[in-house]
C-alpha cells in the first residue's frame, strides 16, 4: 500500500537534511509504529506524507496504492484515503467543526466520485461515532478546535479519522497530552478502525498508547534513517532501555 | 498642505515669520543652510497646522497658539543655585547617571557632568555646529527628513543648541540629557538632539523636560536617532513642563538591521504638548517597542503622534500608551503602522488605553493600518472607560479607603506601561514620579 | 450549512464572465437631457408632479451644491467626475400602465427573473401600474413566496416601476411605496421627515441627491405595528451614462418594527456609472430598524475598466429612547465604494448596530464603514466589520465611535478584522474614537493578516481544494455578520462570496 524508498528531505529554504533515507514498506491491515527520540524525524514524515509544503525531497520516492505520493496535492492524497492525525490540531476560528467535517467527507466522495451524503445521513453518521468517542455534542457546534482542551482535540482527531474513513491512518504523537483514561478511549477508537484492507502508522515517543494500539510492526527512527525494526517486543525492549543506544550508533 | 496666504495669520505665526528676518536668526555652518533655508520656506507656505489637516485633527496649533512666542535670545547663566535645584527634582535624580544640562536652551557645561567613557561621545551641538566631525554632518537633519512637519521645520529653522551623542560601545550608565526652562514672558526655546547608535552599541538616553512653575514657554524639541545594525536604544523622556508651557516634540528613529529599540515617554507636564514619534525600519529582523504613560489634570491637551514605517520585511513592532485623564483634560492618541508593499512577516501590534476619571475629561484615538502586505500579522486596540467598580467595590470591601483603592487601580492601570521600560532603575524612578503625580492629584481629589 | 457547498458549486459553475447580472436590458426609455441644470431639476420635479415646497428644496440644494467641492480624504482614486456628462433622469417608457401581465412588457418581466427578484409568481406582478396612479389591482390571493414573504419596490434606472404586497400592507396601516407617489398621498409624512436625517446640504453627494433625486422607496410603519413581512427595493442602473440618485426614507412609529432588504445590480460597461443614493431612517420610542444590503454593483473587468461608483449616504436617527437601528451590509460590487451607513443615538437607551462584509478584487477600492454618535444616555452600539481583499483592490475601514458630554453611560464594541489574498492588494484600518465622558466604555479592536498557511493545509489535508479551502475560510471569517441577514439574502451571499472571490487565488 506504501512504499518509501530512500527519502531524503529537508526544511525548504534551509540545508538542514532531517530525513536521511527512509526505507519503509506498508501492506493492507499492518499497523507500524514509528518510534524514536525527539528530533529524529518522525513528524517531519508525516507531514512529507501528508504534503506540508514546507518540507522538500531531495532525493528518494514514495509510492501509494501504486501512485506517486509525491506528485499528488495535498487534498489529493486525502481523497485517496491518506489521514494525517495532527500532534497540534490547528484551532480554525469561525467555522463550525460540522460544516467542516461535512465539508470535508463531501468533497473527498466527490474526488472519489461518490454520491455526496445527504445531510441526515450525515449527522446521523456523526453523532454516533462521537457517541463511541465521547465527544460532547456541544463540542462539535464549536468552531474547529477552538477552546477544545489537549484531550479533546485528540478525540476530535480521531472522530474525524473515522468519519472520513482512510485507509492509511498516520498517527502523529495522538497520546501527546493525553491521560490515560482518554488515551484508554482513543485507542479504542483507532482499533475499532483497524481492518484488513486499512493500514496505520502509529508515531510516538513512548511505548506507553502501543499497548492499547498493538502494533505488527516497530521501526525506531533515529537521525533521520530507520535504524531498527523488529516486533512489538522491540518497544518494550525501547522502554526498558531507552533511545541512548541508537543515538550513540547514529552519531 | 494647503497655503496659507490668504488666511490671516495668528500671532504665533507672525511672530514666527518676524524671526525669521530677525538678526537671531542662526545662519550656517553651510552644510545646514539648505536645509534651514527650506525649513523656512515649508513654514512660510503651510504656517502652523490646523484641525483641517487630517494628522492634527485633534491638535489645532493655529488655534490653541494664543501669543506670538518669539525665539528666546541667549540670555546668561542666571541662578545656578536655582537650576540645580530644579535638576534635583528631575525624577531620574536619585540616579547614577552623566549629565547634559540645557537652560532655557542653552548647553551649560558647568551643570553638567558628560563623563562616559571613551565608548561615548558627546557634543554639544553649538559647539560643533562650526566644525562638526562627519558622523554629526552625515546624520543631522538627515535621520528622517520631514519637510512637511511644522514643529520640525520650525526647529530646523531655529536650531542651535542640544547635545549630539555617539555611542560606540555599552554605555556604563545612562546619559540624561535635562532641559530647564525659567525664563519668563512668551518665547519659544528650541532644541535638537543627534543620537548615533553605532554598530553592536548599547546606548541608555534619558530625557528630562522641567520648566519652573508659573513660566509660559514654547518648547520645541527634535530628536534624531539612528540606531545601526545590531544596535540597542534604551531611551525614556519624562515631559514635566511648567503648567502654561507648550511643548513640541519630534523623535525620530531609524532602525538597521537586527536592531532593537526601546523608547518610553511619560507626560505630565505643559498646557498643551505634542509628542511626534516617526520611526522607520531600515534592516530585517528588527524589534521596536514604544510605550507611554500620560497623566493629565486640569485643562491640559496631551496628543501623543506615532508613525511606525514597516519599509522592510521581519520586523517587530510593539505600541502601548495609557492615559489618565481627569477635570476636563484632553488625551489623544494617534497611531498609524504602515505595511509597504514586499514588508512581509511584519508583526505590529498596538494599544491605547485611557482612564477617564472625571465626566469632563476626553479621550480621542486614532489607530490606523495601513498594509500593503498579505504575510503580517497586524492589530491594533483602543479603549475608553472609568474605573471599574467591581473592582473599586472588591478593594473596600477589603478595608482599602477609596482614594487609596482608586490611586491602586490607576497604578495599576498605568503600570502596564511601565513594564515596558527595560532599566529596573529607571523604571523605579519612572514609578516614584507616578506615586507622586498621584498622591497629589488624589489627594486634591 | 448547505449554504457553503453552494458557494462552492457556484465558484466551479463560474465562467469568464463573472459578473451574473450583467446583461443590458433593451428597453425603450426615455431620458431627460444630458447635464445638470435647475431645468433639470425643475424637470425631474415636474415629472414627478411635485408641489412646489419640493422643487424649491431642490433648488435650494442645488445652488448649495454648485458651491460645493467633490470630497477627497478617502482612499479612493478615480478620474474627475464630468457632472455635466451623465443623464439625471431615465423612465422605462410606459404609456398606459399594465392592466395584466400580458400588457407588461415581457423584456422587463425577463430582468426581473435574471435580477432574482422573486417576482415569477403572476399575480404579483398584476400590480404594476403607470406610476403616478395608485394602485387598484387586487392583491388577495397572492400565495406565499418561498422561504417567505417579501414586499418589493423595485427602482429601474430613475423610477420606481413595481410595488407588491400593498394592499395586504395597508391592512396593516403599514405604508410601502415610492418616495413620488410618497409625496403625493403622504405628504405631511415626507414633509416633516425629509432631509431631517441627512440634511439637504449634508456633503457633496447626499447634496446633489438633494437636487436630483428622480424616486426611491417610501416607508411608514404605525405605532405599535409590526411590519408583516420583509420589504426589499431592488435598484437596477441600466442606461447608459445614466446617473442613479434614488432616495428611501424610512419611519418606524413608536413601539414598530420592520425588516428592510436593499440589492443592486448593474450591466457590465465600459465606462464608469454614478450611483449616489441618501437612505434616511427614523426610529421613534421602542422602534427597530433592520436595514440589510447586498450590494452587487458592476465592479468593472479585470484591469479597472467600468464599473459603478457607489457614493452614497445612509444614515439612520435613533431620535427616540429604547429604538434601535441596525445596518447590515453586504458589499462585493462597485468600483469604488464610498459609504458610511451611521447611527445617531439621540433615544436614551438606543442602540445602533453595523455589520459589513466588503470584499473587494480586481481593481476595486472600497472606503466604507460607519459612524456612531452616542448623543442619547446609556446608548450603546456594536460594530463588525470584515474586510476582505484580494487581487489589486484597495479596502479601507473608516468609522467614528463618539460619545457627547451627556451621552453617559454608553456603551460601544468595534472588532475590525481584514483579511488579504495575495501581496498586491492593500487592507486599510482608519477608526477615530472620542470619548466625551468618562461613564461611556468603548472598546475597539482590530486586526489584520491573511489566511494562515496552517489552516489552508489543514483543510486541503482534508480533501478540500485550495478555492473551496479558501472560500470555507473566508465564510467562516465573515460568520459573525453573515448571521445578522435575514434569510433570504443568506444563501445569496455566501455564493457572492465564492463569485467575487473567484480567481484571487493562485
Amino acid at each position: 500500500m506504501l512504499d518509501i524508498k530512500n527519502l531524503h528531505v529537508k526544511i525548504a529554504d534551509e540545508d538542514t537534511e532531517i530525513l536521511k533515507g527512509v526505507n519503509l514498506t506498508v501492506n493492507p491491515g499492518e499497523v507500524h509504529a514509528i518510534m524514536g527520540p525527539n528530533g529524529s524525524g518522525k513528524s517531519t514524515l508525516s507531514y512529507v506524507l501528508s504534503g506540508k509544503e514546507d518540507y522538500e525531497v531531495t532525493e528518494g520516492s514514495v509510492t501509494y496504492d501504486g501512485a506517486d505520493l509525491l506528485d499528488m496535492e495535498i487534498e489529493e492524497r486525502a481523497s485517496a484515503g491518506l489521514f494525517l492525525a495532527f500532534q497540534y490540531p490547528i484551532e480554525i476560528p469561525g467555522v463550525p467543526t460540522m460544516t467542516f467535517l461535512r465539508t470535508a467527507l463531501n468533497a473527498q466522495r466527490k474526488a472519489r466520485g461518490e454520491e455526496e451524503l445527504t445531510t441526515p445521513a450525515f449527522m446521523k453518521l456523526v453523532k454516533e461515532k462521537a457517541q463511541q468517542l465521547k465527544v460532547r455534542p456541544e463540542m462539535l457546534k464549536r468552531p474547529v478546535n477552538v477552546g477544545f482542551s489537549g484531550g479533546e482535540k485528540k478525540r476530535a482527531e480521531i472522530l474525524q479519522m473515522a468519519v472520513l474513513e482512510p485507509k492509511l491512518c498516520v498517527l502523529d504523537e495522538t497520546d501527546s497530552g493525553l491521560d490515560i483514561d482518554a488515551l484508554r478511549v482513543v485507542a479504542e477508537g483507532v482499533n475499532a478502525l483497524r481492518s484488513p484492507d486499512r493500514a496505520m502508522i502509529v508515531i510516538t515517543h513512548y511505548q506507553r498508547l502501543l499497548e492499547y494500539i498493538v502494533p505488527d510492526v516497530v521501526h525506531v527512527l533515529s537521525n533521520g534513517r530507520v535504524v531498527k525494526t523488529g516486533g512489538k517486543e522491540l518497544a518494550l525492549e525501547l522502554e526498558a532501555n531507552g533511545y541512548a543506544e541508537f543515538e550513540t550508533e547514529a552519531a | 498642505m494647503q497655503m496659507n496666504s490668504a488666511v490671516e495669520k495668528t500671532p504665533a505665526e507672525a511672530a514666527y515669520l518676524v524671526a525669521f528676518d530677525g538678526d537671531g536668526l542662526p545662519s550656517g555652518p553651510a552644510w545646514l543652510d539648505s536645509q534651514r533655508s527650506a525649513a523656512r520656506a515649508a513654514f512660510v507656505a503651510s504656517g502652523l497646522p490646523h484641525r483641517r489637516i487630517e494628522e492634527w485633527k485633534y491638535t489645532d496649533l493655529r488655534n490653541q497658539l494664543a501669543a506670538g512666542y518669539p525665539p528666546l535670545g541667549e540670555a546668561p547663566l542666571a541662578d545656578v543655585a536655582r537650576f540645580q535645584e530644579m535638576i534635583a527634582a528631575s525624577p531620574f535624580a536619585g540616579l547614577d547617571t552623566a549629565r547634559a544640562v540645557f537652560a532655557d536652551g542653552v548647553f551649560r557645561p558647568e551643570l553638567s557632568n558628560l563623563a562616559l567613557g571613551d565608548d561615548v561621545d558627546i557634543l554639544s551641538l553649538a559647539e560643533c555646529l562650526d566644525e562638526a566631525p562627519d558622523w554629526v554632518t552625515s546624520n543631522l537633519g538627515q535621520v528622517m527628513s520631514r519637510p512637511d512637519n511644522a514643529i520640525a521645520a520650525l526647529n530646523m529653522a531655529f536650531a542651535r543648541h542640544g547635545a549630539a551623542v555617539r555611542v560606540r560601545g555599552r554605555q556604563e550608565k545612562p546619559l540624561e540629557l535635562i532641559f530647564l526652562h525659567t525664563a519668563s514672558g512668551h518665547h519659544t526655546v528650541t532644541n535638537r538632539n543627534l543620537i548615533v547608535v553605532e554598530e553592536g552599541a548599547h546606548a541608555h538616553i534619558l530625557e528630562s523636560h522641567l520648566g519652573a512653575s508659573g513660566q509660559e514657554y514654547l518648547a520645541n524639541i527634535v530628536t534624531e536617532i539612528s540606531v545601526g545594525k545590531s544596535a540597542v536604544l534604551d531611551h525614556v523622556k519624562v515631559q514635566m513642563e511648567a503648567d502654561g508651557a507648550v511643548h513640541l516634540s519630534d523623535v525620530n528613529i531609524w532602525l538597521g538591521e537586527n536592531a532593537n529599540a526601546n523608547s518610553f515617554v511619560a507626560s505630565t507636564g505643559a498646557s498643551v504638548s505634542r509628542n511626534q514619534v516617526f520611526a522607520e525600519f531600515g534592516g530585517e529582523h528588527t524589534n521596536l517597542n514604544l510605550s507611554g504613560a500620560c497623566m493629565l489634570a486640569g485643562s491640559q491637551h496631551c496628543d501623543t503622534t506615532l508613525e511606525v514605517d514597516h519599509a522592510v520585511p521581519h520586523c517587530t513592532s510593539r505600541e502601548l500608551f495609557k492615559l489618565v485623564l481627569d477635570d476636563t483634560s484632553r488625551g489623544i492618541f494617534q497611531g498609524k503602522v504602515s505595511v509597504r508593499p514586499n514588508a512581509q512577516k511584519t508583526d505590529g501590534k498596538q494599544m491605547a488605553q485611557a482612564l477617564l476619571l472625571a465626566e469632563t475629561a476626553e479621550f480621542d484615538a486614532k489607530p490606523e493600518l495601513e498594509i500593503f502586505a498579505d504575510d503580517v500579522v497586524c492589530g491594533h486596540g483602543a479603549t475608553a472607560g472609568d474605573l471599574d467598580e467591581e473592582h473599586l467595590y472588591y478593594l473596600r470591601a477589603r478595608g482599602i479607603p477609596k482614594r487609596e483603592a482608586m490611586a491602586l487601580l490607576i497604578a495599576a492601570f498605568i503600570g502596564e506601561a511601565f513594564d515596558e521600560v527595560t532599566s529596573d532603575d529607571v523604571r523605579e524612578a519612572l514609578a516614584g514620579f507616578a506615586g507622586a503625580w498621584l498622591d497629589q492629584h488624589t489627594e486634591r481629589g | 450549512m448547505a449554504a457553503v457547498q453552494d458557494t462552492i458549486e457556484q465558484v466551479r459553475g463560474v465562467d469568464v464572465d463573472k459578473y451574473k447580472y450583467g446583461f443590458k436590458t433593451e428597453i425603450e426609455s426615455e431620458l431627460a437631457p444630458k447635464g445638470l441644470s435647475e431645468d433639470i431639476v425643475r424637470y425631474i420635479s415636474g415629472k414627478n408632479d411635485e408641489p412646489e415646497w419640493l422643487l424649491e428644496w431642490r433648488l435650494e440644494a442645488y445652488r448649495r451644491w454648485l458651491t460645493m467641492e467633490e470630497p477627497d480624504w478617502a482612499r479612493v482614486d478615480y478620474p474627475k467626475i464630468d457632472f455635466q456628462d451623465l443623464y439625471y433622469y431615465a423612465a422605462p417608457k410606459t404609456t398606459e400602465g399594465p392592466k395584466s401581465l400580458d400588457e407588461v412588457d415581457p423584456i422587463l418581466l425577463e430582468t426581473y427573473a435574471k435580477l432574482g427578484i422573486p417576482l415569477k409568481e403572476q399575480e404579483i406582478l398584476a400590480g404594476v401600474r403607470k406610476h403616478d396612479e395608485p394602485s387598484t389591482l387586487d392583491e388577495d390571493g397572492v400565495g406565499e413566496m418561498g422561504s417567505g414573504r417579501v414586499a418589493i419596490d423595485a427602482v429601474f434606472d430613475s423610477v420606481s416601476v413595481v410595488t407588491t404586497f400593498k394592499k395586504e400592507l395597508a391592512k396593516a396601516g403599514v405604508i410601502f411605496c415610492s418616495i413620488s407617489e410618497a409625496v403625493r398621498e403622504h405628504p405631511e409624512l415626507v414633509k416633516k421627515y425629509l432631509g431631517t436625517v441627512v440634511p439637504q446640504s449634508d456633503n457633496f453627494y447626499a447634496t446633489l441627491n438633494s437636487a436630483v433625486y428622480s424616486d426611491g422607496s417610501f416607508v411608514y410603519i404605525p405605532e405599535g405595528v409590526r411590519c408583516p413581512m420583509e420589504l426589499s427595493t431592488y435598484f437596477r442602473i441600466n442606461e447608459e451614462n445614466t446617473g442613479q440618485f434614488e432616495r428611501t426614507l424610512i419611519i418606524a412609529e413608536k413601539g414598530s418594527y420592520v425588516s428592510y432588504l436593499e440589492g443592486c445590480t448593474a450591466p457590465m460597461r465600459d465606462e464608469n456609472q454614478l450611483h449616489a443614493a441618501v437612505v434616511e431612517l427614523v426610529a421613534l420610542d421602542d422602534a427597530e430598524i433592520k436595514y440589510s444590503t447586498v450590494q452587487n454593483w458592476y465592479p468593472g473587468d479585470a484591469n479597472g475598466k467600468g464599473g459603478i461608483y457607489n457614493f452614497v449616504t445612509k444614515r439612520g436617527d435613533c431620535r427616540g429612547k429604547n429604538s434601535k437601528i441596525s445596518w447590515t451590509q453586504v458589499e462585493t460590487g462597485s468600483a469604488i465604494t464610498w459609504k458610511y451607513p451611521s447611527c445617531i443615538l439621540r433615544g436614551e437607551n438606543s442602540r445602533g448596530e453595523f455589520y459589513s462584509i466588503a470584499i473587494s478584487n480586481g481593481r476595486q477600492q472600497v472606503d466604507s464603514g460607519t459612524k456612531m454618535i452616542h448623543l442619547g444616555k446609556n446608548s450603546s452600539s456594536r460594530i463588525i466589520s470584515k474586510g476582505i481583499s484580494a487581487g489589486h483592490s484597495q479596502n479601507t475601514y473608516r468609522g467614528l465611535v463618539s460619545a457627547h458630554r451627556k451621552a453617559t453611560g454608553a456603551r460601544n464594541f468595534t472588532q475590525c478584522d481584514s483579511l488579504l489574498i495575495g501581496d498586491k492588494c492593500g487592507a486599510h484600518t482608519v477608526p477615530y474614537i472620542e470619548a466625551k465622558n468618562s461613564s461611556s466604555t468603548f472598546e475597539h479592536e482590530a486586526t489584520t493578516s491573511k489566511i494562515s498557511d496552517d489552516q489552508m493545509f489543514y483543510a486541503r489535508q482534508r480533501g478540500l481544494g485550495e478555492e473551496e479551502a479558501v472560500a470555507l475560510i473566508v465564510n467562516g471569517f465573515v460568520r459573525d455578520v453573515l448571521q445578522h441577514l435575514p434569510m433570504e439574502f443568506m444563501a445569496e451571499t455566501q455564493k457572492l462570496i465564492g463569485i467575487s472571490l473567484e480567481g484571487s487565488v493562485g
